[in-house]
């Protein structure tokens, strides 16, 4: 762009000699995070719940089954910022210890989702025709079942657990993402320059690895967050019907399940940990939505709606 | 339309019987011995051959499917490991409850986001709109069977007004159903509202961002008519289409929200069978619940095809 | 006499996340009845809005506008909103630029043209489709009466074009404007459509305004062009002058940059870079950057005054080239 060495902007002010910034979409992601302090605050408390899944332990005053009996079902006081359980532990450590198994189980879920599905998105997009079809039909045969019954399902046959409610939120969600990274494939396809490369003889996987991916990346990395939310969620749904992460290990959805037996007398046992998904699923939809309006105010789509499904 | 409608119906049956397919792999990925697990302690050695005939699970794996499938396709899923009863009975007997919370769930939603989804397009940027977006914001966020617990301790525990659990079958008394129904319906009507409101709010943006609404505009046409004859119009036809499909996901996926006021439907079922290692109903019930949620999504489809021309003419 | 509809200063201010940016900078321009302007420029150049924004279709906030848009001496800018639509709806006509997505999918043709002579002229609907049978026959279109009861899927672009057309004149407006009409179209199809609006604005004596970015499409057809350029008009001039003896070089760079049958060229002319953000203007005259002539000092640090160089002919231009005439007889 030939700019003169000054420039005025229309009120009058001389400017610096500035370039615009780069309107691409790393830069736009980065600054989308950075826009409003709603989004800064949940940013902000992700990191915390992060450093709670990795130290747990130090942070939280307590053990997690440190079971003191005579203290049992004591209500929030200073002490116990949350309470105590019907073991006498105290709930205030058990939420932040149970951070860990919660944030463990939407990452890798939601990374094998990620990295099968782009997979089976790439190639279904790039080569087309009956591996489109055979691809896409897979993940039809996913979609057609309500998120939780299938999840349910697999752990049920798996048997409860970690690794199985990891393997079922994975399988889950994979079809997602597949979508997702076909749709930007088939714009970016047509695209001359692909074409051009192509007529000149650049192989397949170079093609794929240098221009379509990072044209895919912005859309996966909205899809990657909002997932990880529904991820947590869907944990804790598991949890909360005992199929999920198992005792002693502590799980905010398993601590709703002891809590339930307990309402409305003990009500702290079920609304803190409840309260802790909430939060963090807010956060992650908060941070999830302000990249995507960085990216494409007009993405909500089927996509979200179906998401959703409880 | 017709030649769109058959076209959708055979791709959802290619999409059922590979459903089919991956529900039978499911129940040879358990470990160990189902029938025995299921029989637990009225363990009877000729009982159990009975089972094992009957289920057909002394056949090698490729002639089992087709078994399997076979017998689908005519409506018998076996029957229970537990109590001998048909498969395909209990799933139906169930359903009126599941039915009843949906719809009901789905009034609530669409009460809730329609109004709000469209103010909150319309005045974009104004208090309503913030309003709108932080409290559906909230609703997405919030795990289903924490809210009902909300619920619970508001309405029952605190002011005592409804029951916590139980149900009431419309057809007896509908007044008590109403009682029973109103939590767990509000639990995941909230929700589905809030989802409904957010999409509402866009789908309607992106209506008025479109030239036939500038079209309307430059003819002077009085806002009113605008947005009723052009803007809303227009957006209703992927609204529907997602309020359609938020209906058939809520007929199979109120699993937590059922277990949680023990509330007698097809999700308690599943659960329920999945506790007591009652295979067959497991694999059963979660194959008829993916038919019917195909079948609504036709439903949504050929619904899809009445209001849009360019559809119905294809 | 004071014109039909004219524009006196107007400008158009976006605020915009890097800065405010001046999408019109200052534009006069009038009609009367019966004539024809036509107003080009490349995209951004501001052509669109200014008539968009004065017609009241652009959202304010979060533009904001200055200057006067005077429709039979009344301000646009002004009136209250209901009165803005009487005036739009009644007395202007548009026609813009993507047949396929400016008509409503959902309603038919029928509905869609008579709904505004129903609310703005009071016809009842039989009268309304009476109207708009015959003026769908005026626009070239056979089988009227079938067609009211078609939706626009079921129609062709050159056909949605002529309905768009219709539709507009229902209410027997006094100026049309047509945003870049035929730019979506093929060729044969464009010169039907100029053809058409050509025959309707001398049968009922309207004043139309075409925007387009295209220089040759209006040189039959329109009395008055008027040239823009990062949000200014650079050169207005009646049709025959400017392209007979355009005095500003971007006018005459587009009016390089055409193709010629039979001329000898390898390749096209260009007018090298690219338009100014309009978030970040230069300090002198927009076109500096770009311009090949840059003959006076003051071109770089003051920006030029419309400056009229021969009767009704103005130029924002601080040098004027050497007219076609000049040229002949020098070289």
């Amino acid at each position: 762009m030939t700019q003169p060495a000054t420039s005025v902007d229309p009120s009058g002010r001389p400017d610096e000699a500035v370039e615009p910034p780069e309107a691409g979409t790393r830069w736009a992601l980065a600054t989308a995070l950075f826009d409003s302090p709603v989004t800064i605050a949940a940013a902000v408390f992700l990191l915390v719940i992060l450093a709670m899944a990795a130290f747990g332990e130090a942070l939280a005053p307590y053990g997690a089954n440190e079971i003191n009996v005579p203290e049992q079902l004591q209500p929030p006081s200073a002490a116990h910022l949350f309470g105590t359980d019907d073991l006498g532990r105290d709930v205030f450590s058990r939420v932040i210890i149970a951070a860990r198994p919660s944030v463990m189980v939407s990452l890798v879920s939601v990374s094998l989702a990620l990295v099968a599905g782009v997979s089976i998105g790439l190639v279904a997009g790039f080569y087309g025709k009956w591996v489109d079809a055979v691809g896409m039909r897979s993940m039809d045969v996913i979609f057609a079942f309500p998120v939780m019954l299938l999840a349910m399902a697999i752990v049920a046959m798996l048997g409860p657990g970690i690794v199985p409610a990891m393997l079922a939120i994975a399988v889950v969600y994979t079809p997602f993402f597949a979508r997702i990274t076909r749709a930007s494939v088939l714009t970016v396809r047509e695209e001359t320059y692909i074409r051009a490369a192509r007529s000149i003889g650049a192989g397949d996987l170079r093609l794929l690895r240098l221009h379509v991916l990072p044209n895919v990346m912005a859309a996966i990395i909205v899809q990657t967050s909002l997932s990880l939310a529904f991820a947590i969620l869907t944990e804790a749904a598991l949890s909360f019907l005992g199929l999920g992460v198992q005792p002693p290990t502590p799980s905010w959805g398993r601590m709703l399940f002891d809590g339930r037996g307990f309402l409305p007398d003990a009500w702290w046992m079920a609304v803190f940990p409840g309260a802790a998904i909430f939060l963090t699923v807010l956060a992650l939809n908060l941070v999830g939505d302000a990249m995507r309006d960085a990216l494409d105010p007009r993405q909500r789509s089927a996509i979200e709606a179906r998401q959703g499904n409880l | 339309m017709i030649r769109y409608l058959l076209r959708r119906a055979v791709q959802a049956l290619v999409v059922l019987v590979g459903a089919a397919v991956l529900v039978f792999f499911l129940l040879h990925l358990v470990p160990g011995d189902p029938v025995r697990a299921a029989m637990g302690t009225r363990f009877n050695p000729e009982a159990y051959e009975e089972l094992i005939a009957a289920a057909g699970l002394d056949l090698p794996l490729h002639e089992q499917l087709i078994r399997y499938l076979s017998h689908a396709a005519v409506g018998d899923f076996g029957v229970s490991f537990r109590n001998g009863e048909s498969v395909f009975d209990l799933v139906v007997s169930r359903m009126p409850a599941t039915i009843s919370l949906a719809v009901a769930a789905l009034v609530i939603a669409l009460f809730l986001s329609f109004p709000l989804g469209i103010l909150s397009a319309m005045r974009r940027g104004t208090g309503v709109d913030h309003l709108a977006r932080i409290g559906s914001q909230i609703g997405i966020s919030v795990p289903d069977f924490w809210l009902g617990i909300l619920l619970i301790l508001l309405l029952t525990s605190t002011l005592h007004l409804l029951p916590p659990s139980g149900y009431v079958p419309l057809t007896e008394d509908p007044v008590e159903w109403l009682r029973h129904v109103i939590m767990p319906a509000l639990t995941v009507g909230l929700i589905s509202g809030s989802i409904l409101t957010r999409f509402i709010r866009s789908a309607t943006l992106e209506s008025n961002d479109q030239d036939f609404a500038r079209t309307a505009r430059a003819k002077g046409l009085h806002e009113s008519t605008v947005m009723k004859d052009h803007v809303l119009r227009n957006a209703m036809v992927p609204i529907i289409t997602v309020a359609g499909i938020q209906l058939a996901s809520l007929l199979g996926g109120v699993i937590v929200v059922e277990v949680l006021f023990a509330w007698p439907g097809l999700g308690r079922l599943v659960y329920d069978a999945v506790l007591a290692r009652d295979y067959t109903v497991v694999q059963g019930a979660v194959l008829l619940v993916a038919a019917i949620f195909l079948v609504a999504n036709l439903v949504v489809d050929a619904l899809y095809a009445l209001i849009d021309p360019r559809i119905r003419a294809r | 006499m004071s014109a039909l509809f004219e524009l006196l200063d107007f400008r158009v201010r976006i605020g915009t996340r890097l800065g405010p940016a001046m999408i019109v900078n200052g534009v006069d321009w009038r009609v009367q009845a019966g004539e024809t302007l036509a107003i080009v420029g490349e995209s951004g150049s501001g052509k669109s809005m200014s008539v968009l924004s004065a017609t009241g279709l652009v959202p304010s906030p979060p533009a904001r506008f200055e200057g006067q848009a005077l429709f039979q001496g009344r301000d646009l800018l002004t009136m209250e909103d209901k009165d803005r639509r009487a005036v739009r709806g009644r007395h202007i006509g548009f026609v813009f630029q993507e047949p396929m997505t400016s008509l409503n999918p959902l309603l038919t043709i029928g509905r869609q043209m008579t709904e505004a002579p129903r609310q703005h002229l009071g016809l009842s609907s039989d009268d309304a489709r009476q109207k708009a049978e015959e003026l769908l026959s005026l626009v070239g279109i056979p089988e009227a009466s079938r067609r009211l009861d078609a939706y626009p899927h079921q129609l062709s672009g050159g056909m949605r074009q002529r309905v768009m057309i219709a539709m507009a004149l229902m209410c027997d407006p006094e100026v049309l404007i047509a945003d870049e009409p035929t730019t979506a179209l093929d060729v044969t199809t464009q010169a039907q459509i100029l053809d058409l609006v050509k025959r309707l604005q001398s049968r009922f004596r309207m004043a139309v305004v075409w925007i387009t970015h295209d220089l040759g499409v209006v040189a039959d057809f329109a009395d008055q062009v008027a040239v823009m350029y990062a949000g200014r008009i650079v050169e207005q001039a009646p049709t025959s002058m400017l392209y007979g003896s355009a005095a500003h070089p971007y006018t005459r760079g587009l009016l390089d940059a055409r193709p010629r049958l039979g001329a000898p060229e390898l390749e096209l002319a260009t007018i090298p870079g690219v338009p100014p953000d309009p978030r970040r203007l230069p300090q002198g005259c927009s076109f500096w950057p770009r311009c090949s002539v840059r003959s006076d000092p003051r071109c770089e640090t003051e920006m030029p005054p419309l400056a009229e160089i021969a009767p009704g002919h103005l130029v924002r231009a601080f040098y004027s080239m050497p007219t076609r005439d000049d040229e002949a007889g020098g070289a």
